[in-house]
């Protein structure tokens, strides 16, 4: 018998709107080894997933862990030893099915003892294309040469649809171990975070803040909650890029959909988040219904472009850029935020401008989502 | 008086006296009373300071300013999280000089806003604790010095070393005569730099008030970024805009208060990234007998500051430290670390020809330690009114080389005699004219404060 586990599913999932601000529910998950004829054995792992709305624009990002029984740490299934249709990206919902080629004998061998989770996080698709970049990535010290103030081009990437959440953090958290890395006190603040720590080191956050962003996140804590997802952070190019949109919203292959405002300054366009009475994200405040964090996605009909939820205010978001001026030579390791935050003035939510912040802070206006795409460029 | 009054009252006292100090309350605190504050400028700087001030149990943080609203959010969460309070953010900072409950404005904008922010918040009967340089030019100095003691006021300067427990060792162990007779200090910032690129003009983005963001300075097309550092009008250079740390503490030491002379190599050498001030600067002061040179120089990747030491067990490393301070004396060298580091004292031999360390005060300290102390000293001169460890007079001096050197470049690295009791050049119209900054109308250094 092998044992199975599916993602965890949150009470709520079922019945709340904002059902895929947590992980996209998986079921059924099953694992065995199979022999093939010249290729010796493998592993396959099957599950269903359940999002109906899943497509090459807004497809899961699917990640597995595994280990070799309950005692041991759980392991990152990378995915260039992963073959199907079930990793990665996934554009279609239904049932999936995971080769896992590059298992060690060990595993083949103890198959009995192994466990395997699957998680599937919302992303939407950023086509591939020229984009006009206002910014100046870094203060002007992205080294990659490719990004002027005039005209970029990135390659196609995803992004997560939502900031990360409180529930998939708590779910981080208890998976790497109790030894608290990545958890902070503060965070147990309810009316900023909600995430708890029991006295037995498991994690649990505070009903009804499990769609809530998580926050009082270091630069390091969302590193390392990335790299157990097999994402990274965005630079700030990407994420220029996903809030104001690429000079074709299919990208530069098919070129059919020009963009009505390639410069917009907001996901939604030029109207401030305020503008003539209506509330188009999470800004200081309580006029936009939320005197603090508010959960992800509550302002859907403002998204971006491509479909991407919150990317102005609500909580700043942490990019891999670094920061630096002359004075200090690049050694203070200041990390740019971009989007603004629940405490920013309207305007300081917008899409181009960046602020900058120690990448140690665990501040109670700081969260993150990911990203999948090629290697980041220092 | 109402407040609009006051407002309009401080619009038109540019470049006329003010009496407004008479009229606030800010004259004394009591040591039960919280001290309250502004902080103006709420870039990397200012939330450096916040970052401290969140900390104190004697303060209350009022408001927030910044002419870049979008500045607001950063900020606030950092005196939210450490105090528990909400500050009230304000574009424009004559807003906290017309509470009459302020006791003191924090000044952390860049260079330009500094000397006359200082000057109007004097007027305006407030305590100032300005970050550096103090001044864009002598005369700037000149005139907040002028305020700060015609309205009697506290008025400390950024400029945080001097707060470090180890300077006053490092002053007796100079001032007993064990170093010699001290012939020389060199100032160093030789470290790795770039360049940096400018990005093209843009609209002026909702929630900047760029009149007010450039201030004195000319309102030049925006650009995002930091590409103003690059222009005299509005910034010292990123050379001298640093070094003056290194240079206040080496004037501390020699216990000099102005040079006979100064003289200038150095240029744009290393970068062509459209920038007006040197990447490449050395400069020699000749106080009588004693010299101090400042070397300055951002093409020096071997070396870094002690803060940034990669190896703690070389600490402090005198030899690749980008910012130490050496003192020189016929006995003895004196290495000074800035961000902590302490001091360390060598002695040659001359029998076995071999030197060796003969007094220390080695000293770590953690980031912004040293900006808390200062602020300790800050504050403490507000309740008792005594004079600040970098009063605006000593910040006024040191930065006058910082000046001076500057001036000398300008002038394509002439060398240029000082009168430094009448804080001008000697026979020297043309450099007599770089004494005075230019100033857009109406932020302009009033001739009378």
């Amino acid at each position: 018998m092998f044992r199975i586990y599916a993602a965890l599913l949150i009470a709520t999932l079922a019945i709340s709107p904002l059902a895929h601000a947590s992980w996209i529910p998986t079921s059924n998950v099953n694992v065995w080894n199979e022999a093939t004829e010249l290729a010796g054995p493998k592993i396959v792992i099957e599950y269903d997933l359940e999002a109906p709305d899943l497509s090459p624009a807004a497809p899961a990002y699917v990640f597995l862990h595994y280990r070799m029984g309950s005692t041991e740490s759980w392991t990152l299934l990378e995915a260039d030893s992963l073959g199907g249709n079930g990793a990665g990206m996934v554009e279609e919902a239904g049932h999936k099915k995971v080769i896992w080629w590059g298992a060690s004998q060990n595993v083949h061998q103890e198959v009995d003892a192994l466990e395997v989770q699957v998680r599937a996080l919302p992303m939407v698709a950023v086509p591939g294309g020229e984009f006009k970049l206002r910014s100046l990535p870094g203060q002007g010290r992205d080294q990659s040469g490719r990004h002027t103030t005039s005209r970029s081009t990135l390659p196609t990437y995803y992004l997560a649809k939502y900031e990360t959440t409180t529930a998939m953090y708590a779910d981080y958290l208890n998976a790497v171990g109790d030894d608290g890395t990545g958890y902070h006190e503060k965070m147990a603040n309810e009316k900023r975070c909600g995430i708890l720590r029991g006295e037995n080191g498991t994690y649990t956050v505070a009903p009804g803040r499990e769609n809530y962003p998580v926050s009082y996140v270091s630069w390091y804590d969302a590193v390392g909650f990335l790299r157990w997802c097999g994402l990274r952070l965005p630079t700030e190019s990407e994420w220029e890029k996903a809030t104001c949109g690429g000079l074709f919203l299919d990208g530069d292959e098919a070129k059919a959909v020009p963009n009505p405002m390639p410069e917009r300054r907001y996901p939604w366009g030029d109207e401030v988040p305020n503008a003539e009475g209506a509330f188009r994200c999470n800004f200081d405040g309580e006029e936009d219904g939320y005197p603090n964090v508010a959960p992800v996605g509550s302002f859907a009909k403002f998204n971006s472009p491509y479909g991407a939820c919150d990317l102005a205010g609500n909580v700043n978001e942490w990019t891999i850029d670094w920061y630096t001026t002359q004075h200090h030579a690049g050694l203070d390791g200041y990390r740019v935020t971009r989007g603004g935050s629940w405490l920013d003035v309207p305007e300081g939510c917008d899409g181009v401008s960046g602020a900058t912040l120690l990448p140690y802070k665990e501040s109670s206006i700081m969260g993150f989502r990911g990203v999948s795409g090629p290697p980041a460029l220092p | 008086m109402s407040t609009l009054k006051r407002r309009s009252f401080l619009k038109s006292s540019l470049g006329a006296a003010a009496t407004l100090a008479a009229l606030q309350a800010g004259a004394g605190v009591s040591a039960n009373d919280k001290i309250i504050v502004g902080v103006m400028g709420l870039g990397g700087r200012g939330k450096a300071l916040l970052a401290s001030l969140a900390k104190r149990s004697d303060v209350h943080i009022k408001y927030l300013c910044d002419c870049d609203t979008r500045m607001a959010g950063a900020a606030t969460e950092i005196v939210m999280e450490g105090l528990d309070e909400k500050p009230t953010f304000v574009q424009d900072f004559r807003t906290i000089l017309d509470d009459p409950e302020v006791h003191a404005l924090i000044c952390s904008t860049s260079d330009r806003w500094h000397a006359l922010a200082t000057i109007m918040a004097c007027q305006a009967g407030k305590d100032v604790y300005v970050e550096k340089p103090q001044s864009m030019s002598v005369w700037d100095g000149q005139q907040m010095i002028a305020a700060s003691r015609k309205y009697e006021r506290i008025v400390q300067v950024g400029m945080q070393t001097r707060s470090a427990p180890y300077v006053q060792s490092a002053m007796n162990y100079i001032q007993s005569g064990k170093l010699g007779d001290v012939m020389l200090a060199r100032v160093y910032l030789m470290q790795a730099g770039g360049p940096d690129p400018t990005a093209d003009e843009q609209p002026i983005p909702d929630g900047l008030d760029y009149d007010l963001w450039c201030g004195p300075s000319p309102m030049l097309p925006y650009r995002p970024g930091l590409w103003f550092q690059k222009h005299w009008d509005f910034y010292n250079g990123a050379l001298t805009g640093d070094l003056i740390h290194q240079v206040d503490i080496a004037r501390l030491l020699i216990g000099k208060k102005a040079p006979n002379s100064v003289f200038s190599a150095g240029g744009v050498y290393r970068f062509d990234d459209g920038r007006e001030q040197p990447d490449t600067q050395f400069s020699t002061f000749e106080f009588d007998k004693v010299t101090m040179m400042m070397e300055g120089g951002f093409w020096c990747p071997y070396n870094h500051r002690i803060v940034h030491l990669p190896d703690k067990s070389k600490f402090p490393d005198w030899q690749f430290s980008a910012t130490k301070i050496e003192v020189l004396g016929t006995q003895g060298i004196m290495y000074f670390g800035r961000h902590g580091g302490g001091w360390e004292v060598f002695e040659g031999d001359g029998k076995t020809r071999s030197s060796k360390a003969v007094a220390s005060e080695l000293s770590e300290y953690k980031w912004g330690g040293i900006i808390d102390l200062h602020f300790d000293d800050f504050f403490k001169c507000i309740r008792d009114r005594s004079t600040p460890k970098t009063d605006v007079a000593d910040g006024h001096h040191s930065m006058n080389l910082c000046h001076l050197a500057n001036i000398s470049n300008r002038l394509g690295n002439q060398k240029l005699r000082w009168d430094g009791e009448k804080e001008e050049f000697i026979d020297h119209p043309e450099a007599n004219r770089l004494l005075r900054a230019k100033y857009r109308a109406p932020w302009v250094i009033p001739e009378t404060v």
